[in-house]
């Protein structure tokens, strides 16, 4: 068995190990005891990890350190990233909510519960899924839980040796029989570790072919290529012979979703749609569908860091960081907060940002300590902050998307309030002729180019918004039929249509027209009712179409089964409602596109608030589930005013930004 | 069981019993050996498919009737592979491009090069040629329009084209230039009648006259629609005597209402309650430019003579929107709130602003 593997291991070590090895040389005051603590990542086998040597090497950097060291006096240059040094190493310490580190606790709990009777369970408990944005420790979770659980993590990573394309000696292998295999030997075999607390009291001869189950995870967050349809085919086998497998160590695969946005492929020609899904690194095609439905892969979806965890994870490391014996000042308030604010939720963006903001010493930092900082004004300082940490960091603010939409929908021109005093722009040259006149407005205050730069989403996104925001802001239905019909513009500027083939290009053009246009049609000064901001029922309804969709193929293909005749799928489902409730054999889903009860209630809306605002930075809030929420066809009325009630945020002025 | 549609569709040109200069003139082209390309076009449920059919037929015999279901597969330039099943004979072969989206036209040319480049080797066959039936050829992108074109011309010895279309509008003129056009016009109610009775008598069932006049009425020149109600009431009620009332289809009374809330109240608030109904259609697979068709006629029913003209203008207005925009529910809602605000304006005899014409 083994001298097998050895022909099969890549012999050389891969670029990936080199510069592994490399970062430990340079590693510094890390103490070597850190081995233990970072679960040895291995190339494509198990069988050949040896800690224990990278242990030594990892000794001999810290000699060498030192003598450096000593040649620079007390300046210590720390150049290893902040993420890894501070990588928690409790579940105290993950900035995750509680009630996602107890869900996956529980997990591998059960999976790794060997009690008579939980076998059962046990085959629903094999492939734990973690899907949720990037920086939101999902991979931390994992590695934590294992360590206080004393598992060992046993990680796959795609080789990265495609480049040797001369080396003829070595043995190439098709990434499926690769994979394959990795998994495979990972349930049977444990590592090869030497310095285990576990091995070092047991003999010295580990029996190597005694299944191991029971202490290691997989984990596979390098994904094949899913988006290729063989690549992706062959990684499902893969999983379904795991689960086929009998029972062994579990499975946990990190999915740092892409999301989807709203943008033009999502609602476009429905097959094109469906085609560019395939290729976003998703649940939906990493793991087979029927899997997820089956319940034989858990999913436990992972949030962006909530502010209040991410600025005490940050003060932790800070207080950590910012020692007496270091010469640097901490950074102000004011800049962790700006930090925080801006990183979306996302943890390892923060640190990333904080360590680099770090290098120079930040305006303010400090306070009074040192004489310069303290002559600034408390607004000038933040100020500055904010221009540093605004060139560091090109994330846009988090809160951005409400004042987005607050500056476009309360419409604020010069002169709203006759008390106000500040100066009117400089007036444009003549008067508009007479017929025109009833486009004559006060100046604005909204600059549409800055909001473009600015904006947060695109402007297929920012459309869904306004389309469903703008009722509440009018007041005649002129106001609404201009700005309706100004939508409707902007939409076939990003059309699939056949009259512009460079989409692309005309998006600013689309953003102007469509700012520019609400701004015209709105009312102003806009009446305050106490709108509140909701989210597009855009995404709703058009899961509910595609679901509807694919029902309505399938009746094509029942009637193609039965008599050989093709129908048009539009021919389905507008002429064959009446029919399909009585002919005995149609597929009983038909339903979801015959079945349509007229019923008066509203329908339910839900409500943007500032987590996914917050969200909405990088990823797309919209396309996460966010419970079910259809339209309240059983619910009475009052349910849904409760409803309501609930979802509202309490005021909160919007247009006040 | 297949549905009575499919079951009495006529099979040869003689059976057909309506346009029966229509059936004389595709009998006398197909015996005559020398065969066009073709484009028939007309109303849905006018019986496109049903003529293809049986010209096949007429050209080719009976064999055209063994059909066989193949799954193919395409490779797309940029390496995906496309499952697609295509429904063939010995004679012809069938698509429909919709089934595969935007790749329309590799899955074409793929095919009509396949069919152009062999021979037909079935020495007893009729004709040397085989015929490539394209269906919903309006859904045709404009690459896979272009593409066939040329083709078309190319490999005439050995192969036809047959497209079918509900309108000639969205195909390009070298198409239409290169094809014969046949008009396959809606058929009368009298007509209908007869194709109902003859539904009847194959079911063995009497159909009495008054539910005959109105499945007819209810059809609106598509037979197609006729048959499936008439299976619908036969199903309902077996004996189709007492007075039976012609269901809509959910969708359709789902329209009138909406109809009906545009012209109760125009208001903000209204329009999000139109709003939400029109998603609940359109979630129900219900094309957009139907909807939009649907409670445009119904509205036309109920305003007054000076609207009418209005209304349908902004409809069909916003139904080119529609075609070149991608979110369908702007377009359909930007003309809700245009017919409010007209509807509003006409109500309380104020003078409508002249942006009329655009």
């Amino acid at each position: 068995m083994l001298p097998k593997s050895t022909k099969i291991a890549p012999a050389r070590p891969t670029a990936r190990s080199k510069a592994k090895a490399k970062t430990s040389t340079l590693t510094f005051e890390t103490p070597p005891s850190s081995g233990s603590k970072k679960p040895v990542k291995l190339l494509s086998q198990p069988i050949f990890s040896l800690p224990s040597s990278q242990e030594t090497s990892r000794e001999g950097s810290v000699q060498i350190e030192n003598r450096k060291g000593k040649q620079r006096a007390q300046s210590p240059v720390d150049d290893q990233l902040w993420v890894d040094k501070y990588e928690p190493q409790t579940a105290e310490d993950l900035a995750v909510h509680k009630r996602k580190v107890e869900d996956v606790r529980k997990w591998l709990g059960e999976a790794f519960d060997s009690s008579p009777g939980s076998t059962k369970r046990r085959k629903y408990r094999r492939i734990l899924a973690l899907t949720g944005p990037a920086g939101t420790g999902k991979t931390v979770t994992i590695r934590v839980l294992a360590k206080e659980m004393n598992v060992q993590v046993v990680e796959w990573q795609n080789s990265v040796d495609g480049g040797a394309i001369g080396d003829q000696d070595f043995d190439r292998e098709s990434f499926s029989s690769k994979f394959q295999a990795f998994l495979s030997r990972a349930t049977t075999y444990s590592t090869l570790t030497f310095d285990s607390p576990t091995t070092s009291t047991a003999p010295p001869t580990p029996s190597l072919l005694q299944p191991l189950s029971n202490n290691h995870i997989i984990l596979i967050e390098d994904f094949p290529n899913v988006a290729h349809a063989g690549t992706r085919d062959a990684f499902h086998t893969a999983l379904r012979s795991f689960l086929a497998s009998e029972l062994s160590c579990p499975l946990v695969l990190v999915i740092s979703d892409a999301g989807l946005r709203g943008e033009v492929a999502d609602e476009a020609g429905t097959a094109q749609g469906r085609r560019l899904r395939d290729e976003v690194l998703s649940i939906r095609n990493v793991v087979p569908p029927e899997l997820v439905q089956v319940g034989l892969v858990t999913e436990i979806e992972f949030n962006p860091v909530a502010i209040t965890l991410l600025r005490r994870a940050i003060n932790s490391i800070v207080e950590a960081h910012f020692t007496a014996s270091n010469p640097h000042l901490p950074p102000s308030k004011e800049a962790i907060d700006m930090v925080v604010q801006s990183a979306n939720g996302d943890i390892r963006s923060a640190l990333m940002t904080l360590q680099f903001a770090c290098i120079v010493d930040l305006p303010g930092s400090g306070g009074a300590k040192r004489g310069k900082g303290g002559k600034l004004s408390k607004r000038a300082k933040a100020e500055a902050t904010r221009g540093i940490l605004a060139s560091i960091t090109q994330r846009e603010q988090s809160l951005v998307l409400f004042h987005l939409l607050g500056k476009l929908l309360y419409n604020k021109r010069f002169g709203d309030d006759p008390e106000e005093k500040e100066e009117w722009p400089p007036e444009l040259p003549g008067s508009l002729p007479p017929h025109l006149a009833h486009h004559e407005r006060r100046p604005s205050k909204v600059d549409p180019n800055a909001l473009y730069g600015d904006s947060p989403i695109d402007t297929s996104l920012l459309s869904l918004y306004l389309h469903q925001n703008y009722t509440q802001y009018c007041d005649e239905m002129d106001e609404c039929e201009a700005i309706s019909d100004w939508l409707s513009i902007a939409d076939t500027f990003g059309g699939t249509g056949d009259l512009w083939p460079h989409q692309s290009t005309l998006a600013p053009y689309a953003f102007q027209t469509l700012t520019r246009g609400v701004l015209h049609s709105l009312p102003t000064p806009v009446a305050r009712r106490n709108q509140k901001i909701f989210k597009p029922e855009f995404f709703d309804h058009l899961r509910k179409t595609r679901d509807a969709e694919g029902v309505v193929a399938d009746v094509v293909a029942w009637i193609e089964g039965t008599s050989g005749v093709r129908w048009g799928e539009d021919e389905v489902s507008t002429e064959l409602g009446g029919v399909l409730k009585f002919v005995d054999g149609a597929p009983r889903s038909h339903v979801a596109f015959t079945h349509l009860p007229y019923s008066l209630n509203p329908s339910r809306m839900e409500q943007l608030d500032e987590q996914d605002a917050a969200a909405l930075g990088d990823t797309a809030a919209e396309e996460r589930p966010e419970g079910t929420h259809g339209v309240g066809q059983g619910t009475g009325e009052v349910q849904i005013a409760e409803d309501r009630e609930r979802e509202w945020l309490s005021d909160d002025d919007i247009g006040e930004f | 069981m297949s549905l009575w549609v499919d079951q009495y569709r006529p099979r040869t040109l003689d059976d057909l019993h309506y346009h029966p200069e229509l059936s004389a003139r595709l009998r006398s082209l197909a015996a005559s050996g020398d065969f066009p390309h073709m484009l028939f076009y007309g109303p849905s449920g006018a019986g496109k498919k049903t003529r293809i059919a049986c010209t096949l037929r007429e050209l080719f015999g009976p064999g055209v009737e063994k059909l066989k279901i193949d799954q193919r597969v395409f490779m797309t330039p940029s390496k995906r592979k496309l499952d697609v099943n295509i429904v063939q004979s010995n004679f012809h072969i069938e698509i429909t491009p919709s089934d595969v989206g935007i790749y329309d036209r590799v899955v074409i040319q793929e095919i009509l090069k396949e069919i152009a480049q062999t021979q037909q080797v079935d020495l007893s066959a009729k004709q040397r040629f085989k015929v490539v039936i394209i269906n919903e050829a309006d859904s045709l992108s404009r690459d896979a329009q272009a593409a066939l074109r040329r083709t078309m011309e190319k490999y005439m010895s050995n192969m036809r084209v047959i497209l079918c279309a509900n309108s000639t509008s969205k195909l390009i003129a070298p198409i239409k230039s290169r094809c014969l056009l046949i008009r396959v016009a809606a058929p009368s109610p009298e007509e209908m009648g007869v194709a109902l009775a003859r539904v009847a008598k194959k079911e063995k069932f009497d159909l009495p006259d008054e539910a005959a006049t109105q499945i007819v009425s209810d059809a609106a020149g598509n037979l197609r629609k006729a048959i499936l109600i008439l299976e619908a009431l036969k199903m309902q009620s077996p004996d189709l005597t007492s007075n039976i009332s012609v269901a809509k289809p959910d969708w359709e009374t789902y329209c009138i209402k909406v109809a009906d809330l545009i012209l109760q109240e125009q208001s903000a608030q209204r329009v999000m309650l139109v709003r939400g109904k029109l998603y609940e259609l359109l979630s129900h697979c219900i094309p957009p430019t139907t909807i939009l068709k649907t409670i445009a006629s119904h509205l036309v029913d109920r305003v007054d003579e000076s609207l009418k003209a209005d209304i349908m203008h902004w409809a069909a207005f916003y139904e080119v929107r529609m075609c070149t925009g991608s979110k369908k529910i702007f377009h359909l809602e930007a003309w809700v709130v245009k017919v409010m605000s007209l509807y509003k304006h006409f109500f309380y005899g104020i003078d409508m602003p002249d942006d009329f014409e655009i």
